[in-house]
């Protein structure tokens, strides 16, 4: 079976909201964003909201984590992949169960206790950084980028 | 590249630029000109400079997103709009209205035919929602092929 046509993958606390509504979808124009999300894969009200953020004519799944693994592989052809997570566990874990996630973007991740502010809108604690390293071993290549429009910030941040 | 000019009471321009830098980032061809008690002296000519210089660097034509339909930035910008052409008002701007024709004037050549797209947009944005069109079980979207 052909490889899903995955066009970027993004780590964003927020999910589908303004920036990746409005600017990411846009400018990647995918026709299918995927979140990818055990919480939000059971809350009908999160993912009613996130429907209404989604621009006409691009469809939303909301997965678990486990089921994006199990189903990924029966993705079309036609069907232009933007996956959403919330951390870089999730993304690991995507990984590691076989999603070919080759481009990964890191939009924003929340500062909280025990984390540290590394790039403008990324703050990541060592568990966060052990995920990253893993997931160059694997062969993604990380970016750090808020919007399209704003400059791409040095990765190497993550790991100072 | 269709300029774009945003100008209203207070800071209702300087919190639109605010918002859309957190949405969309920093943008090309994208002025605001504060209409402000301090500086209202200097507002029409303000204005004027800097219609003047968006409208010299974009060939297509500006369009001048406005407040509020009478208010003195508006009647300004409609004096202005006397004598430079391939200048379009829109009034009673709002922030989906400029995000989504960031985008749309990408390519785009004919200033009116922007503007009235900015109304249209600006309009169909106007919505009400109610916790009810949030809480009932999901709608499955469903792909005939693929997942």
């Amino acid at each position: 079976m052909a490889e899903p046509n995955i066009l970027l993958t993004r780590i964003d606390n927020r999910l589908i909201h303004g920036q990746v509504a409005t600017q990411w979808n846009s400018t990647l124009g995918s026709n299918l964003i995927l979140v990818a999300n055990d919480e939000v894969a059971t809350n009908t009200m999160r993912q009613n909201l996130m429907k209404m953020a989604a621009p006409t004519g691009v469809q939303t799944r909301f997965f678990s984590i486990q089921k994006t693994i199990d189903v990924i592989h029966k993705a079309s052809p036609a069907q232009k992949i933007f996956i959403v997570l919330d951390s870089p566990q999730d993304a690991l874990k995507l990984v590691e169960g076989g999603v070919p996630i080759k481009k990964l973007n890191i939009g924003n991740m929340h500062m909280a206790d025990g984390k540290r502010q590394v790039a403008t809108t990324v703050a990541v604690d060592d568990d966060d950084v052990e995920c990253f390293r893993k997931l160059q071993e694997h062969g993604v290549e990380l970016s750090i980028q808020r919007v399209p429009s704003t400059p791409v910030e040095d990765t190497n941040k993550l790991f100072a | 590249m269709v300029g774009f000019i945003l100008t209203g009471h207070g800071n209702f321009a300087n919190g639109i630029k605010s918002a859309l830098d957190m949405v969309a980032g920093d943008q090309e061809a994208f002025e605001i000109v504060p209409f402000e008690g301090s500086q209202a002296a200097t507002y029409g000519d303000d204005l004027r400079a800097a219609i003047t210089k968006m409208r010299g660097e974009c060939e297509e034509g500006v369009i001048v997103f406005v407040d509020l339909l009478g208010g003195t930035p508006f009647n300004q910008s409609m004096m202005i709009a006397s004598d430079v052409d391939k200048l379009e008002i829109v009034t009673g701007s709002n922030l989906p209205m400029i995000i989504e024709l960031l985008f749309a004037r990408n390519g785009a050549t004919d200033v009116t035919a922007l503007a009235e797209q900015a109304v249209t947009v600006g309009q169909q944005a106007v919505t009400r929602q109610s916790l009810a069109s949030v809480m009932g079980a999901a709608d499955e979207d469903t792909a005939e092929d693929g997942i």
